[in-house]
């Protein structure tokens, strides 16, 4: 469209200068008969010199410059109306242009910075999805440690068990507890034991 | 006219007070039977007109005296309850008991009667002290060694705990 706009302005521009030129032809030619025609009227032309003197002469030049100047400004008004007009084309045409360019470039622009976001998004869902993996795994890997760290109290507490209630048992009533109040434990023991004893003794004597 | 031979007597039976408990009062008694003939030996030489010389003998010794029915007065008796005693501190069978606590003269009384009836007649004992047995005592003959203590009948009676604690925490501790 550009290139065509282009044409129709030079088009225009040459048309009012072959204008001119036909113009300028026009009024040559005009006065060149004038001499052409001078040897066959020259008698005529020296009879009418006085009709044709100076200031009738200055009287024509003025009035072919006057229409000259008259011809060159409806001519140089045209110009200025197409000159105009083109101006306000192009106007239009570089709006036309600019904008269609900057909206080209403003949707690659969107368009780009509607991709990065779609990468970030997912960027971060990926983050977040690794993150909850790792959530969980560390979840599960502490429940198990807890679980393990729990079983392994039980064991040992049910190994020394008997170590941890005796000695609440002796802290709690160990003082109420006398060595007479024992006496039919200790007997009961050593009953249980007698045979061992007696056998370890009669071993040693 | 010569008098004739007294029959063999058997020998008679000693026994120990449940008061003489360890070897240190064997000891004791020994060293009172050595001493009191040292005495004796030395009042004959001093010997007058007052007769016999009055003889002064330590409760303990009066006690195994008494239980074996022995005169003390008698020579011959002072020697065979000190043989027997010397016998007793070399040959008897000793056994070394830790309580937490100092045991009592009554509590040592019955169990050396026990021991003496159930275990060995002329058993003697050694006292030592364990604040960390708890309840019970721990025993200590020649080869071996008894824990007699609560903490033993607690470990042999573990099944029983588990099952008293078991459901016991679960009622505190829910799953």
């Amino acid at each position: 469209m550009t290139i065509w706009w282009l044409i129709l302005i030079l088009a225009s521009i040459g048309s009012i200068g072959i204008g001119f030129i036909w113009l300028a032809v026009r009024i040559g030619s005009t006065s060149k008969k004038t001499e052409n025609d001078y040897s066959a009227e020259e008698a005529a032309d020296r009879d009418v010199e006085h009709l044709f003197d100076a200031t009738f002469r200055e009287e024509l030049r003025n009035r072919g410059r006057l229409h000259f100047e008259k011809i060159i400004g409806e001519s140089a008004m045209f110009l200025q109306q197409d000159l105009r007009l083109t101006t306000s084309q192009l106007n239009d045409y570089m709006k036309s242009e600019i904008t269609a360019k900057l909206q080209a470039e403003l949707s690659n622009y969107e368009q780009s910075i509607m991709d990065a976001k779609d990468l970030a998004i997912e960027s971060i869902q990926k983050t977040n999805s690794l993150i909850d993996e790792q959530r969980e795994s560390l979840t599960e890997q502490v429940r198990q440690e807890i679980i393990q760290e729990k079983q392994q109290l039980i064991l040992r507490f049910e190994t020394n068990m008997a170590d941890i209630i005796n000695h609440y048992v002796m802290a709690a009533v160990g003082e109420q507890i006398d060595l007479s109040d024992q006496l039919e434990y200790i007997l009961g023991e050593f009953e249980r034991n007698k045979d061992a004893i007696i056998e370890d003794l009669n071993h040693g004597i | 006219m010569a008098s004739e031979p007294a029959p063999a007597q058997p020998p008679r039976k000693i026994s120990l007070p449940v008061s003489v408990v360890t070897p240190s009062d064997v000891g004791r008694l020994v060293h009172e039977l050595e001493v009191l003939e040292n005495d004796l030996i030395q009042l004959r030489m001093q010997k007058t007109d007052n007769g016999q010389p009055k003889l002064a003998f330590s409760k303990g010794l009066e006690r195994i005296g008494e239980l074996n029915k022995f005169n003390l007065s008698l020579e011959a008796d002072r020697l065979t309850l000190k043989d027997f005693l010397v016998g007793v501190r070399q040959k008897a069978p000793v056994l070394h008991i830790s309580f937490n606590s100092e045991p009592s003269p009554l509590f040592l009384d019955k169990l050396m009667l026990w021991l003496r009836r159930e275990i060995h007649p002329l058993v003697l004992l050694t006292i030592g002290l364990q604040p960390a047995i708890g309840a019970g005592c721990m025993v200590r003959t020649t080869n071996k060694y008894f824990d007699l203590s609560m903490r033993q009948t607690f470990i042999a009676k573990r099944p029983l705990l588990l099952e008293q604690i078991i459901p016991a925490a679960n009622e505190v501790l829910p799953a």
